[in-house]
C-alpha cells in the first residue's frame, strides 16, 4: 500500500509542498507596486524613529529673519511662515503618522477581533447588539463624528490632566501639549473605525463555520478549541492581515484630514494635514509650502494601498481580480 | 430599522453636544458671560436649565416635528456677530437662523457641486472602466487602473492645492478660484474635479469587472455573429449588463460625495454643507452642527437601505426577510 503510493508520487512527480505563506510571499515579491508600499512603509518606521537625529533643527525652532524660503543648502525643504525648517517638520510629521496609524491599528484590531468574534461565537442578543452598534457606527458622517468627539474630548482631557497636576503634581506636558491631541485622535479615531474589523471577523467566523472541512473536522470529534485555532484563525487571518494594512494607511490619513480641519494636532506639533492647511494661505505665493507635505502624505498612503492590494491578490487567492 | 438607529444617532449626537467644549452661554454672551444675572437669563432662553433628559426629548420632538431648532446666533450678542462675519445663514448670503433653513440652504450647494462630481464621473470614469476592460491585461488596462488608484487615495486636500497651482499660476486657464457663483459658472469646474477623484477607483473597477465578465458570453458572441461592429457591441450588449452593479453603487457613490464634499468646500471656500458644518463646529454653534450631522446621517441611512432594495429588485436572487 505505501510502496504504490509512493511509486505514484514518482509518477507524476508531486512538486515540492509550499505553505500558504511561502506562496503569498513569492506572490508578493512579484507584484512592484507592492514592494514600493513595503519600502515606504520600512521608510516611515526608519523615519518615525530617527527622524529627531536626521537633521539639525527642532521641529519648533523658529528662525523669524528666514521665513517663507525655497530650498537651500541649509534647509533642503526651505521654511514655512515662521521659519521653522520644512523637512524637520515633515519627519517629524512622519513620527505622528506612524504613532496615529500604529495606535489606532491596535484599538480597532483589538475591538473589532474581540466584538466580532463575540458576536459570532455567542450569537443571540450579543450578536445583535455588536451589529447594532456597527450600524450605528456606520451611519454617521465618519470624519465629522471623528471631529466632534475629539473637540468634546480634548476639552474633558485637559480638564483631567489640570485635576491630577492639582492634586498630585503630575505635570505630563511641561508646556507642549501634543501628547494630548495624540491621545484624543487616537481614541476618537478608534471609536469611529473599529466596525470595519467587527464585520470583517464576524463575517469570516460565520461563513467558515458552514464549510465542509469544519463539518469533517467536527465529525472527526475535534474540540471547539482546536477547530478555532487550527481552522478558524488561520483561515482568517489572511483577510484580517488585508485590513489592518489598509486600515494603517486610513487612520494616518485620517489623522491628516482631522488636522487639516483644524480639530486634530493643534500647532506647534507637527502632522502633514495640519502642515497643509496651516501654509493653503499662501498657495499662491509659496506653493511649495503646500506641495510638499501634500506629496509626502500622497506617497505614504498610496504605498500603504498598494500593499494592501498586493496583499490582498497574495494572502486572498479565491476572490483575486482577474 | 431606520427609526431606532435615527434616534440613537441623535442620542450620541446631543449628548456629545451637552458635554460640549464650549458653553453655548458663553457662546451667545461673550465676554458678558460673567454677569450671573444675564448667564441665568440667557441659559433660560436656550432652555439649558431643565435635566438632560427633558432637554434631549425637547429635542427629539422638535427634529421630527420638523422645526431644527434655531441656531445660536438667534439669541444675538457674539453668536450672531460670529456667524455674520462667516458668512452664514440660510443660502450664500441670507440670514436666517433657522437650522432647517441653513442646512438645506447649504446643501443645494453642495449638491450642485455632487451633481457636476456624479456627471464628470459618469463620463470619464465608465468610459475609462470600458477601455480598461476591453483592453484586458494590457498596458492600458494597467495604467487606467493604477492612475484611478492613484486619483482615488489621494485625499481632495491634496490634489486640490495641486490642481490649483498648476491650473492658475503655472497655465492660467482659471483666473479667479474659491467662492460659489452658481452652479454653471467657472468655478464650479475644478471643485467638482477634485470632488470626482474621490470615488472614481470604484466606478472604474465595477465597470471594468463587469465588462470582463461578460466579454466571452454567448449574447455577446451572437451580437458580434451578426455583424454588429465592435462599438455597438459594446456599448448596446455589453455595457447594458455590466451597468447594474455600477448604478447600484452609484446611490452610495453620491451619498458619499454629499458627506464627503467638506474638504473640497473647505479648499475652495465654497458655503455647503460639510463647510457650515465645520464653521459650527469651531465657533460652538451645536444646533446647527448636530442638524447637519444628523441629515447627513439620514441620508446615509436612507442610501444604504435603497441600495439594498435596488439590489433586491435588480437581481431576484436576492431576498430579505
Amino acid at each position: 500500500m505505501t510502496e504504490e503510493v509512493s511509486a505514484q508520487h514518482e509518477l507524476f512527480a508531486m512538486p515540492e509542498q509550499r505553505s500558504l505563506w511561502q506562496d503569498a510571499l513569492e506572490q508578493l515579491m512579484r507584484n512592484r507596486l507592492a514592494i514600493f508600499g513595503v519600502f515606504v512603509a520600512f521608510l516611515l518606521v526608519f523615519v518615525s524613529i530617527f527622524g529627531p537625529w536626521l537633521s539639525p533643527y527642532d521641529y519648533t525652532q523658529q528662525n523669524l529673519f528666514r521665513i517663507n524660503e525655497g530650498p537651500s543648502a541649509d534647509h533642503w525643504l526651505g521654511t514655512d511662515g515662521l521659519g521653522r525648517d520644512m523637512l524637520t517638520r515633515i519627519l517629524h510629521g512622519a513620527r505622528t503618522a506612524f504613532l496615529v496609524g500604529l495606535i489606532v491599528t491596535i484599538g480597532t484590531t483589538v475591538l473589532g477581533v474581540v466584538l466580532g468574534a463575540a458576536g459570532a461565537f455567542l450569537g443571540g442578543w450579543v450578536d445583535a447588539l455588536v451589529m447594532r452598534l456597527a450600524d450605528i457606527t456606520m451611519a454617521f458622517p465618519d470624519i465629522l463624528l471623528a471631529a466632534f468627539i475629539s473637540v468634546v474630548f480634548r476639552e474633558k482631557v485637559l480638564e483631567l490632566q489640570l485635576q491630577l497636576q492639582e492634586q498630585y503634581g503630575w505635570t505630563l506636558s511641561q508646556g507642549n501639549r501634543v501628547y494630548l491631541d495624540y491621545l484624543v485622535i487616537f481614541g476618537s479615531l478608534t471609536l469611529v473605525q473599529w466596525y470595519g474589523k467587527a464585520r470583517l471577523v464576524r463575517g469570516q467566523i460565520l461563513s467558515l463555520r458552514e464549510k465542509e472541512f469544519i463539518e469533517a473536522e467536527r465529525a472527526l470529534g475535534a474540540s471547539n478549541w482546536t477547530i478555532i485555532l487550527s481552522h478558524l484563525v488561520p483561515n482568517s487571518l489572511g483577510p484580517l492581515i488585508v485590513s489592518i494594512t489598509v486600515g494603517f494607511g486610513g487612520a494616518m490619513l485620517s489623522e491628516a484630514s482631522l488636522s487639516f480641519l483644524g480639530v486634530g494636532i493643534q500647532p506647534p506639533g507637527a502632522s502633514w494635514g495640519e502642515m497643509i492647511s496651516d501654509n493653503l494661505g499662501q498657495w499662491r505665493f509659496n506653493p511649495h509650502l503646500v506641495v510638499m507635505p501634500g506629496v509626502v502624505l500622497a506617497i505614504v498612503v498610496l504605498g500603504f494601498n498598494f500593499l494592501g492590494d498586493g496583499l490582498n491578490d497574495a494572502l486572498n487567492p479565491e476572490q483575486r481580480r482577474r | 430599522m431606520l427609526a431606532p438607529t435615527v434616534i440613537i444617532v441623535m442620542l450620541i449626537t446631543f449628548t456629545l453636544g451637552y458635554y460640549g467644549p464650549i458653553d453655548p452661554v458663553r457662546a451667545v454672551l461673550g465676554e458678558e458671560w460673567e454677569d450671573e444675572t444675564r448667564y441665568a437669563e440667557v441659559k433660560k432662553a436656550l432652555g439649558l436649565d431643565r435635566p438632560f433628559m427633558i432637554q434631549f426629548l425637547d429635542y427629539m420632538g422638535t427634529m421630527f416635528g420638523g422645526n431644527w431648532g434655531q441656531s445660536l446666533a438667534a439669541f444675538g450678542g457674539t453668536a450672531s456677530d460670529r456667524a455674520v462675519s462667516e458668512g452664514r445663514g440660510a443660502g450664500y448670503s441670507g440670514t436666517s437662523t433657522s437650522v432647517r433653513e441653513m442646512v438645506l440652504g447649504r446643501l443645494v450647494i453642495s449638491a450642485q457641486l455632487s451633481l457636476w462630481a456624479l456627471v464628470f464621473l459618469t463620463v470619464f470614469a465608465i468610459l475609462l472602466g470600458v477601455l480598461a476592460a476591453v483592453k484586458q491585461n494590457t498596458t492600458i488596462d494597467y495604467a487606467i487602473v493604477t492612475s484611478s488608484i492613484v486619483a482615488s487615495s489621494i485625499p481632495a486636500y491634496v490634489i486640490g492645492p495641486v490642481l490649483l497651482i498648476i491650473f492658475v499660476l503655472k497655465i492660467p486657464v482659471f483666473k479667479t478660484v474659491g467662492g460659489w457663483d452658481g452652479m454653471f459658472s467657472r468655478q464650479a469646474i475644478l471643485p467638482a474635479i477634485v470632488l470626482a477623484t474621490g470615488p472614481m477607483l470604484v466606478i472604474v473597477r465595477q465597470t471594468r469587472a463587469g465588462i470582463v465578465e461578460v466579454l466571452g458570453k454567448d449574447f455577446v458572441r451572437t451580437a458580434r455573429a451578426k455583424g454588429l461592429p465592435e462599438r455597438l457591441v459594446v456599448a448596446r450588449h455589453m455595457l447594458r449588463t455590466a451597468m447594474i452593479p455600477v448604478l447600484t453603487s452609484m446611490g452610495l457613490v453620491t451619498s458619499g460625495l454629499l458627506t464627503g464634499s467638506l474638504f473640497v468646500e473647505q479648499i475652495f471656500n465654497i458655503p455647503g454643507i460639510g463647510k457650515l458644518a465645520i464653521q459650527t463646529l469651531m465657533s460652538g454653534d451645536h444646533p446647527v452642527f448636530m442638524g447637519v450631522v444628523l441629515f447627513q446621517a439620514l441620508i446615509i441611512v436612507t442610501v444604504n437601505l435603497l441600495t439594498d432594495l435596488l439590489y433586491g429588485g435588480l437581481d431576484p436572487r436576492v431576498t430579505y426577510d
